[in-house]
């Protein structure tokens, strides 16, 4: 162990000049928007958008629900980048509030599954692919706030790896509403199913990246 | 001028490339961050390369700090977070200690692996250790006292004297890797 004189002469020298980060919600907001344009932009080249899905809109429930679902885009990657940021404190109610649109679109779709759906369960708009549209929709966003993150510094932990994959899930998931068939077993099997599939892979791998590198 | 104002106003020259406030900031911060670290983690007896660690983080980080925020919440964040990575770390080495002191202790004790060659390679590596590391290793596996007698009678902690034999066997281990003995 070098003495401390020497320990801090050796960092002096290192020193070079850095450009502070940009506020968590710059950073949040650039990303998403990233996100936003990336995501939609893919599902609408790779298919098109079901007939009638925006004057669908006009109806409360489903813009409700559809709205929902793009939320955690913002919520889980707001606390993500404040997380980011040491010494911005983040409560508990914070993370909760960050994967409750999740939460939310969750039961709505178990409310229009058992009670009343938000529009008439219908074939129409059905793309044979969906599931696995949501999973590699949600990769490079995934890999691009993993990018962005690794430029600050976070104390991971599961909670902000599932924070990650919801995130960068979540707006394949919700895009889906609008490209795809309208049936809430449909939805919540092969639209919500691979997003928190893509949650929870990316706790999974981050607990074994942090067990391997971080330990 | 309160540490604070003096503190946030050195980073932000250090963001800025000024050595000189760099160097003063690293001063005056490393005590504060060693009694932060002896106050949490004194009972295991790291806290000196915790510390320095923790320095380390600190100018990794530096580019994280935002100068309308205040200084000490971001650095004892930062110090806080480099802590439990480490105690993470060192939980990891803890639950390798078994191991490695199975593997040091037949290395030096059975004659059937590679015989004599192997005990002397590890004679060697305990030899090579700074003072107060071979004094743990050898009190507790040599002299076979308990943690706590060879702790009370080199008048340190239990946990102190444990962080000992667990630096000393990961030295000893990289030294008996390197001759191929282990």
């Amino acid at each position: 162990m070098p003495t401390k004189e020497h320990f801090i002469q050796s960092l002096q020298q290192e020193l070079t000049p850095v450009t502070p980060l940009r506020s968590p919600r710059v950073r949040a907001a650039l990303w998403s928007l990233v996100t936003l344009v990336f995501s939609v932009g893919v599902l609408l080249l790779t298919g098109p958008i079901r007939p009638g899905a925006f004057q669908q809109m006009l109806g409360v429930q489903f813009a409700l629900e559809t709205i929902i679902g793009f939320l955690p885009l913002w919520t889980a990657s707001y606390v993500l980048f404040r997380l980011n940021i040491p010494g911005i404190e983040v409560s508990r109610g914070d993370v909760i509030l960050a994967f409750a649109p999740m939460l939310m679109f969750l039961v709505f779709l178990i409310y229009g599954l058992y009670v009343a759906p938000a529009l008439e369960p219908s074939m129409l708009g059905k793309r044979h692919h969906c599931v696995f549209e949501v999973l590699y929709v949600s990769l490079l966003p995934l890999v691009f706030l993993i990018w962005q993150l690794s430029k600050g510094y976070s104390l991971y932990s599961p909670t902000q790896f599932m924070l990650m994959g919801v995130a960068a899930s979540s707006v394949p998931m919700a895009t889906m509403q609008l490209v795809c068939m309208y049936e809430p077993s449909h939805i919540l099997k092969f639209h919500f199913g691979p997003a928190v599939m893509v949650a929870l892979l990316t706790a999974i791998l981050g607990l074994l990246w942090m067990k391997l590198f971080k330990s | 001028m309160g540490d604070e104002q003096r503190w946030k106003e050195l980073m932000v020259k250090a963001q800025a490339g000024d050595q000189q406030a760099y160097g003063q900031l690293l001063t005056e911060l490393y005590p504060v961050v060693s009694n932060y670290l002896k106050k949490r983690l004194g009972a295991l007896g790291a806290e000196e390369d915790f510390a320095q660690e923790c320095l380390m983080a600190i100018h990794n980080a530096r580019h994280t700090y935002d100068s309308e925020r205040p200084f000490s919440p971001w650095m004892f964040t930062v110090v806080k977070y480099k802590s439990i990575d480490l105690l993470r770390k060192k939980q990891r080495v803890w639950k390798n200690e078994v191991a490695d002191e199975d593997l040091v202790t037949n290395a030096a004790e059975d004659s059937n692996t590679k015989g004599e060659e192997d005990k002397e390679l590890v004679r060697q590596a305990l030899q090579s250790l700074p003072e107060n590391m071979r004094r743990a290793v050898e009190l507790t596996k040599i002299e076979g006292l308990s943690t706590e007698d060879a702790a009370k009678k080199e008048d340190v902690s239990a946990e102190a004297l444990r962080a000992r034999v667990s630096r000393a066997y990961k030295i000893m281990r990289k030294q008996l890797e390197k001759s191929g003995a282990y």
